[in-house]
């Protein structure tokens, strides 16, 4: 495997480098009596120091596929299923709850959308943070916890002394969602990041801020990451690979410049279409037509069969394709009948 | 209103608290056409279980239980609606126009008037306010006013405040939606604004507290009455039967306190059912949809669809048309 | 904070004023003569002429009003039409009795309807919350009279000797039997609040388990009791705490219905009692208590709220970095 300068890697991942797997992934919950599969045969594979990007429109599965990753409660009616799901080599769906547990904010942990909305906003940051160092920092006593918290504040780019018995809201977005991070990354053990959105609702240039954190963080720890977004040009600054989710499924999975460039996936296609082009000569935006399907009806075919522009015929209406190898590289797969059929072993 | 119906006849609950609404106004309106006896005929069997002859018991003087339900059903129900439609009215009005004036003198004059309604214990106000206004024998017309309308105006006045508040809240929140700096912005005026384009966009609010309103009502009738303050013997209501029924439970006259009081707790129950699930169905917070929140244009009394309503995010449609022709 | 506090007593002061005056103006209103009422109709016509002196009857109202007034201020509510004895002692007879039925009730409705709302907000939807929720709807629609018919029939009547259904023992006396005493009435008058508290507790945990801080809470390792406990029900507990605080209110108000069931001599008969005989100084006195005691707590779960509520207290201004 060859290391770029720029850290993004080729080729498949070997078993070692391989810090989490999910192989068959499927959330099905409950909405008025019928079952609803948000997710379904959803696959991922990052690699130790690896960004992967997770886009999709709302309504996708990218956020549900995330938290049932981290095996966050998703509802008491929520069925979860994987054939394969492995934290460096721990299989999670072994675990009792308890360990389950210890995973969360331990080997991997979560950051949200709304950096207000994820703190108690009762509660003073300083509690907050010292109950997160309590669970995951077994190698510090308690007098030492304020100590530290300032020191991983300042990680972030906070000064954070005298403010530790400051409320959330008195805090602005951009330094909430460093100290979400500083929060989620306190752990020492910590392998894999996991980033819902993270940067949506934030300004433009205090997104560049933080994407820029989360790059020095990659750097220096070699943390793994998985970013949920529907922005795609947070991808592309971003991103080593990229997998797309379409109404629940994985559709493409591609290294980042592969993905703009030869994508392969109608959706993928159709979704760069649709980005607008600056300078723009005045002609008329590409939109995709439709509407994504609800996931309460059963879907006979492909998913993106209604909308497709490259529809081959009744074999699109009538059978699922599979995630099959495409012609880029790095173990690169789309779902789609136009990817040829001849297919060699995969390298897994 | 039609498809305001139509959504809740689809939910199982809702349809049986409509039903159950449905039954109690229709008790009201033709119950005691059923009666086998008069209300106050006086029977020769004292205190007698329930039976073929008197369905519900006879009470302490002979007179058939069951006819006297019908009757105090009546008299409890309507009881019951005529205040909470004379605290509608009144109380949605006061409440616009204090909303309409919010943070000056007239809204805090009008609240604070409702704080000292509410600040009253209901069985002392409800007693003074009939007593103040005199248990004389009116007449409107050639229909006479009975002592229970005495009642149902005390109650009512009572309930005021319940609608002034909601009022009040709905009107401010609206005032700061662009439709209303349409109209003014024309020259509307506050006469327009409150009726033709306020009192149709709260009047949803209004109507779920209405049927809780009813619960209450019905509610303090029968403890008023229970009490002996409000309708007085040998006048029937469900709060009568219930004080008849107390002087007599050491005897095991069961039959005495059973009926009115499944009477009342159904009746509460219905009304506290159907405004949580109109509460529902009319909050567009809870919806998930975008067709048909339900917002109204006044003037010509069509609804509006947020569908057909180009750039309005809620289908509010300002009204000028009126104000115009005038 | 304190600036607060001072505000809010400031304010209710024009209230309790406005109370006072349209409470004494609708009682002289009434109709019925208290001076007839106080002599009875067998006495002597200077007993009775006496009697109308004594109580400023023919006074103009607002003679009568600041007499009142300026008695109060002094710490003088006067003295009962009927028994000539001095209202506050009438009162201060009643008020344990009340209290103590009071505080039986909200033992009952916070003993049951929180862990009940909490028990249907952790499985919705399901047979355990559908059994509370109609249960807790059926118990709000039953009228606390109704129910404590209801408890004397029962206990009266079909299982007579279990539970005493009549009467009052006070504390001081008999504390044993004096709770006995409590237990009925207490829970006719806890029964219709405990389904609205547990809906309540119900409605506000399932909104903050839906909040993104809950979600964080676990993704960040902590696990579910501690979730549940510290994170969700502290900040659900928040409006609970106010509707409580509006019972307490009532509660200590006394319910004349419930009372007089039960034959209890508490607040609540006093107050219908004393106007049923125009009793006026005992009437004015109980319901100037019981307005009093409204903006009191009013005001005290305003500063509860303060407390719970950092935003409140910290104050918006702390300043944005």
């Amino acid at each position: 495997m060859s290391q770029q300068p720029n850290g993004h890697q080729e080729g498949g991942l070997g078993p070692a480098d391989e810090v989490l797997r999910v192989r068959g992934l499927t959330v099905t919950y409950q909405s008025r009596g019928r079952p609803v599969p948000a997710v379904r045969r959803f696959e991922l594979s990052v690699g130790r120091g690896e960004i992967v990007g997770l886009v999709g429109e709302s309504g996708s599965g990218k956020s549900t596929a995330l938290k049932a990753i981290l095996g966050l409660h998703l509802g008491a009616e929520t069925e979860v299923k994987a054939d394969e799901l492995v934290l460096d080599g721990l299989d999670l769906r072994s675990l009792s709850t308890e360990q389950a547990r210890r995973i969360r904010g331990g080997q991997m942990s979560m950051i949200f959308q709304d950096p207000i909305n994820s703190f108690n906003p009762a509660w003073t940051i300083g509690s907050q943070f010292r109950r997160v160092l309590a669970l995951h920092r077994p190698d510090l006593s308690r007098s030492e916890y304020d100590d530290e918290i300032i020191r991983l504040l300042a990680d972030v780019g906070i000064d954070g002394r005298g403010k530790l018995k400051s409320y959330p809201f008195q805090f602005s977005q951009g330094q909430l969602q460093r100290i979400m991070i500083a929060i989620a990354c306190a752990s020492k053990d910590l392998k894999v990041l996991l980033a819902d959105e993270a940067t949506t609702s934030l300004d433009v240039t205090i997104e560049a801020q933080v994407l820029e954190l989360l790059r020095r963080l990659r750097r220096e720890r070699n943390l793994a990451m998985i970013l949920v977004t529907h922005d795609l040009s947070v991808v592309a600054e971003m991103c080593d690979r990229v997998v797309v989710m379409y109404a629940g499924e994985v559709v493409e999975v591609a290294d980042v410049y592969d993905l703009f460039e030869r994508p392969q996936h109608p959706y993928t296609q159709q979704l760069l279409k649709a980005i607008p082009h600056f300078p723009h000569g005045g002609g008329r935006l590409y939109a995709m037509r439709g509407a994504v399907p609800r996931l309460d009806q059963p879907i006979s075919g492909c998913t993106f069969a209604p909308r497709c522009d490259r529809h081959l015929g009744s074999i699109c209406d009538t059978v699922p394709p599979e995630l099959r190898p495409t012609a880029n590289t790095g173990g690169a797969v789309a779902a789609c009948h136009l990817i040829g059929r001849a297919e060699p072993a995969r390298k897994d | 209103m039609v498809d305001l119906l139509r959504r809740l006849t689809r939910r199982k609950l809702s349809l049986v608290s409509l039903l159950g609404a449905a039954f109690f106004v229709l008790l009201a309106l033709i119950g005691p056409f059923f009666a086998p006896y008069g209300m106050a005929d006086l029977g020769d069997e004292a205190l007698a279980p329930p039976s073929a002859q008197h369905w519900m018991g006879t009470d302490a003087v002979g007179r058939d239980v069951f006819s006297r339900f019908l009757h105090g059903s009546r008299v409890s129900i309507l009881v019951g609606f005529v205040a909470v439609g004379l605290a509608m009215v009144v109380g949605t009005l006061l409440g616009m126009v204090a909303g309409m004036a919010a943070g000056r003198l007239r809204d805090s004059v009008i609240m604070r008037f409702m704080d000292v309604i509410l600040s009253f214990p209901l069985l002392v106000l409800v007693p003074v306010i009939t007593g103040v206004i005199g248990q004389r024998d009116l007449h409107l017309g050639p229909i006479p006013i009975g002592p229970e309308a005495l009642v149902a105006a005390a109650i009512g006045i009572v309930l005021v405040p319940l609608f002034a508040r909601v009022a009040r809240a709905s009107v401010m929140a609206e005032m700061r939606e662009d439709y209303i700096l349409a109209v003014r912005s024309i020259g509307g005026r506050g006469r327009d604004i409150l009726f033709r384009n306020l009192l149709p966009n709260i009047a949803a609010p209004q109507v779920v507290q209405a049927a809780f309103g009813l619960a209450m009502a019905v509610t303090v009738e029968s403890a008023v009455s229970f009490l002996g303050l409000g309708v007085q013997p040998p006048g029937a209501s469900w709060g009568t039967m219930l004080a008849d029924a107390r002087q007599h439970l050491l005897f095991g006259a069961w039959w005495l306190v059973v009926f009115p009081s499944v009477a009342i707790a159904l009746f509460v129950l219905v009304f506290n059912l159907l405004g949580d699930l109109l509460r529902d169905e009319l909050d567009p917070r809870a919806k998930t949809t975008n067709v048909g929140n339900g917002k109204r244009s006044a003037g010509n009394g069509r609804r509006r669809n947020t569908g057909e309503t180009t750039g309005q995010a809620d289908g509010k449609v300002a009204t000028t048309m009126g104000a115009s022709t005038r | 904070m304190l600036r607060m506090l001072g505000s809010r007593l400031l304010s209710s002061v024009p209230v309790l004023i406005m109370i006072s005056i349209v409470a004494f103006t609708l009682l002289r209103l009434t109709p019925g003569d208290p001076a007839l009422l106080s002599v009875g109709l067998e006495a002597p016509p200077e007993a009775y002429a006496k009697a109308r002196e004594e109580m400023r009857l023919d006074e103009p109202i607002w003679v009568q009003y600041w007499a009142w007034v300026t008695d109060v201020a002094r710490g003088d509510f006067g003295v009962s039409y009927s028994d000539r004895a001095p209202v506050l002692s009438v009162m201060a007879e009643r008020l344990p009795v009340t209290t103590q039925l009071a505080l039986g009730a909200l033992v009952l409705i916070i003993g049951l309807g929180i862990p009940l709302g909490v028990l249907s907000a952790l499985r919705p939807n399901r047979l355990t919350d559908q059994v509370i929720r109609v249960g807790s709807l059926a118990g709000i629609s039953v009228p606390n009279f109704v129910v404590a018919l209801f408890l004397v029939l029962i206990f009266g009547w079909w299982f007579p000797g279990i539970l005493p259904y009549q009467g009052f023992v006070p504390f001081s006396e008999d504390p044993l039997r004096s709770l006995a005493n409590t237990v009925l009435p207490a829970l006719a008058l806890a029964a219709p609040q405990i389904g609205l508290i547990a809906r309540l507790t119900r409605s506000a945990m399932l909104e903050v388990l839906g909040q993104d801080y809950i979600s964080a809470a676990r993704a960040m390792g902590v696990s579910e009791w501690v979730v549940i406990w510290k994170d969700t029900l502290r900040n659900a507990l928040l409006p609970v705490v106010t509707v409580l605080g509006v019972q307490t209110g009532f509660l200590l108000g006394g319910s004349v219905v419930v009372e007089t069931v039960f034959g209890i001599p508490g607040l609540g008969r006093l107050l219908v009692e004393s106007f049923t005989i125009r009793d006026y100084p005992v009437t004015i006195g109980v319901m100037m208590f019981v307005a009093a005691v409204f903006v009191f707590i009013n005001i005290l779960v305003d500063l509860l709220y303060g407390l719970i509520n950092p935003r409140i207290r910290v104050g918006y201004s702390a300043g944005k970095e």
